[in-house]
């Protein structure tokens, strides 16, 4: 047996100063570090004429074999006079389960035997190593790897033996192991750290080493506790998320509910009015009944104006956009058109085309933008001068239209003037102002045409509003 | 279902033209009625597109059908795929009127509610 080496691990001292009858285990991370110990343990009872019972997998016995040789002990000769039994794990374990779980009578058997015929032949002294835990424990199956260390301390009240047991510190590696790996040091005499434990004997250092773990330890659960509050506040988070997501579908819900009661349930209603005031006015025969079926008639066609904007509205905050029909249009034809259909003197509207007007536009957006910029200058704009429309048709790429009329708008609109709902001060004093949509949708019209708008207006050169369309 | 009701005879339609209006909304339907009869058709009536397949076989030609699309039983885009489907009425002219084009099936004229009735009594003396 060759001698052990002038500095040995903690664990090697430790194993070999073993006391009788104890029940140890080797935690350990490598296969290298285990084979060393497990080689101190069992080469110190070989040494001194204790029988040996190894039950291990077969890479590990190997490994075993291999420490045990370059200690210069003969493991054939051992195992040859019957000194030293070696088991396979893996088949030693299945010969005691029943349905998965340890059987004390067949252990009693099966490992029990092993023993008492090892005491036979030795003088009584026997020391066992044994991994069937630590697979039982890889297999998932950690209860059942408890209840064979109770079996295996209660074979020692039946059998006088050393047990050496060896876990893979990997089976421990989460911080809710911790219980776990607290009940299976419980479950043995000594606990033996793995080889990240420094490998100097000297207490200073090992003190040193505690107190760095110790440390260690309080950080981790420090910071253990951070993540927890952090999981926490993530789940709320989460949560709230969910809640305002679910908020939200409502909303969408609602929303869309309200586009078809405006889409249908109230133009219905508003077409019979329509049509029976129209029928009305083509019967009337006096002024006294066309004057009130025109004001029915003027009132519901605002109505209905009003119906388009919150729909358009509604539609472009659901996200669902304004839909375009894209055909052959001409901007100035459109103007012409916007230009006809606007109510007042039409002499106050100057029309100026020039170059080529056409594009892939909708024709009916179009129509409801130019309405919509035309209308605005000839309400708000001061009546000193004609509203001014011009088509700019030279450029390759887009069309231009400008829309002029004298006056200012005032600043506090001025930079708010394409939101919705705004509230302009003459927005009470002009009833026909409707809902303060109209630019915002126009805007919106230019944009799903990826055209601009822009405006500039100031008291010395009027209002102007600059659309640029591409032609499509 | 609703029988035809004979209108007034102005003598603006020469022949006796007949226009079937389809639409649930009974003030639509009759302010139409009304509305037709005075410019001289014979109005017939129906509540939805399952009334409307019936009363069609009841009416002499020429004909064509004032169209709701939203309705309860059988929509007006029903209706018109039946209409389509069936040899003998395949022909007839439809003016769709809807609050909702975009449920409306393409191909055929629409107009969009609210009606303007000028434009509408121009549309329905053009469907023959």
């Amino acid at each position: 047996m060759a001698s052990l080496a002038a500095r040995r691990t903690v664990s090697e001292a430790s194993a070999a100063q073993r006391r009788p009858h104890d029940h140890a285990v080797q935690f350990y991370d490598d296969d290298d570090f285990l084979s060393a110990s497990v080689a101190t343990f069992v080469g110190a009872g070989l040494a001194n004429g204790q029988a040996v019972v190894i039950i291990a997998t077969g890479e590990h016995r190997e490994a075993f074999r291999r420490a045990l040789l370059r200690r210069g002990l003969d493991v054939d000769a051992a195992c040859s006079s019957g000194q030293m039994v070696l088991r396979d794990a893996r088949e030693t374990l299945a010969a005691f389960l029943i349905d998965g779980t340890p059987d004390w009578e067949l252990f009693q058997t099966q490992v029990g035997g092993l023993v008492a015929k090892a005491a036979s032949r030795s003088k009584g002294e026997v020391r066992a190593y044994g991994e069937m835990v630590d697979l039982l424990w890889t297999d998932g199956r950690p209860q059942e790897a408890i209840v064979l260390e109770q079996f295996w301390n209660d074979l020692r009240g039946i059998h006088s033996f050393t047990l050496l047991c060896a876990y893979g510190m990997g089976n421990f590696s989460r911080e809710a192991d911790g219980p776990d790996f607290h009940k299976v040091c419980g479950l043995h005499s000594r606990a033996l750290p793995a080889e990240s434990y420094p490998r100097e004997a000297d207490l200073d250092v090992q003190l040193a080493e505690v107190s760095r773990l110790q440390q260690r330890a309080r950080a981790l659960e420090h910071e253990i506790e951070r993540r927890k509050q952090a999981e926490e506040e993530l789940r709320k988070s989460r949560e709230e998320l969910e809640r305002q997501n679910k908020d939200l579908l409502r909303t969408v819900r609602f929303s869309e509910m309200f586009v078809g009661i405006l889409g249908h349930d109230l133009r219905n209603p508003l077409s019979a009015i329509t049509t029976a005031a129209s029928l009305l006015m083509r019967r009337a025969e006096t002024d006294k009944v066309a004057r009130p079926a025109t004001r029915i008639l003027s009132s519901a066609g605002r109505m209905a104006r009003m119906i388009d904007q919150l729909l358009d509205f509604t539609r472009i905050r659901l996200g669902q956009g304004l839909p375009l029909g894209r055909s052959a249009n001409d901007l100035a034809e459109v103007c012409q058109t916007a230009a006809d259909e606007l109510d007042g003197d039409p002499r106050r509207i100057e029309l100026h085309a020039s170059g080529d007007t056409a594009g892939a536009w909708d024709g009916d957006r179009l129509l409801q933008l130019v309405s919509n910029l035309v209308g605005n200058a000839l309400a708000h704009g001061a009546r000193t001068a004609p509203v001014a429309v011009t088509v700019d048709g030279k450029r390759l790429e887009e069309v231009t239209l400008t829309v002029e009329n004298a006056g200012a708008i005032p600043p506090e609109i001025l930079h708010v003037i394409f939101e919705p709902f705004r509230s302009g001060k003459d927005r009470k004093e002009d009833q026909s102002s409707g809902l303060g949509l109209g630019l915002y949708i126009s805007h919106e019209i230019v944009l799903a045409h990826s055209g601009s708008i822009e405006v500039r207006s100031t008291q010395e050169e009027g209002t102007r509003f600059t659309v640029r369309l591409p032609r499509g | 279902m609703e029988s035809v009701r004979a209108g007034e005879a102005n003598g603006k339609v020469s022949q006796r033209k007949t226009l079937l209006v389809v639409d649930d909304e009974p003030d639509i339907r009759e302010s139409l009625r009304d509305a037709l009869e005075d410019e001289g058709y014979r109005v017939a009536v129906a509540r939805n597109g399952k009334e409307a397949l019936e009363v069609l076989r009841t009416l002499e030609k020429p004909f064509a059908v004032i169209l709701d699309i939203i309705m309860p039983v059988m929509s007006g885009a029903e209706f018109y795929a039946a209409l389509q489907a069936d040899a003998l009425f395949a022909d007839t002219p439809v003016l769709i009127s809807t609050s909702d084009a975009s449920r409306a099936p393409s191909g055929v004229l629409i107009m969009k509610k609210p009606i303007d009735l000028e434009r509408f009594l121009d549309a329905v003396a053009n469907l023959f």
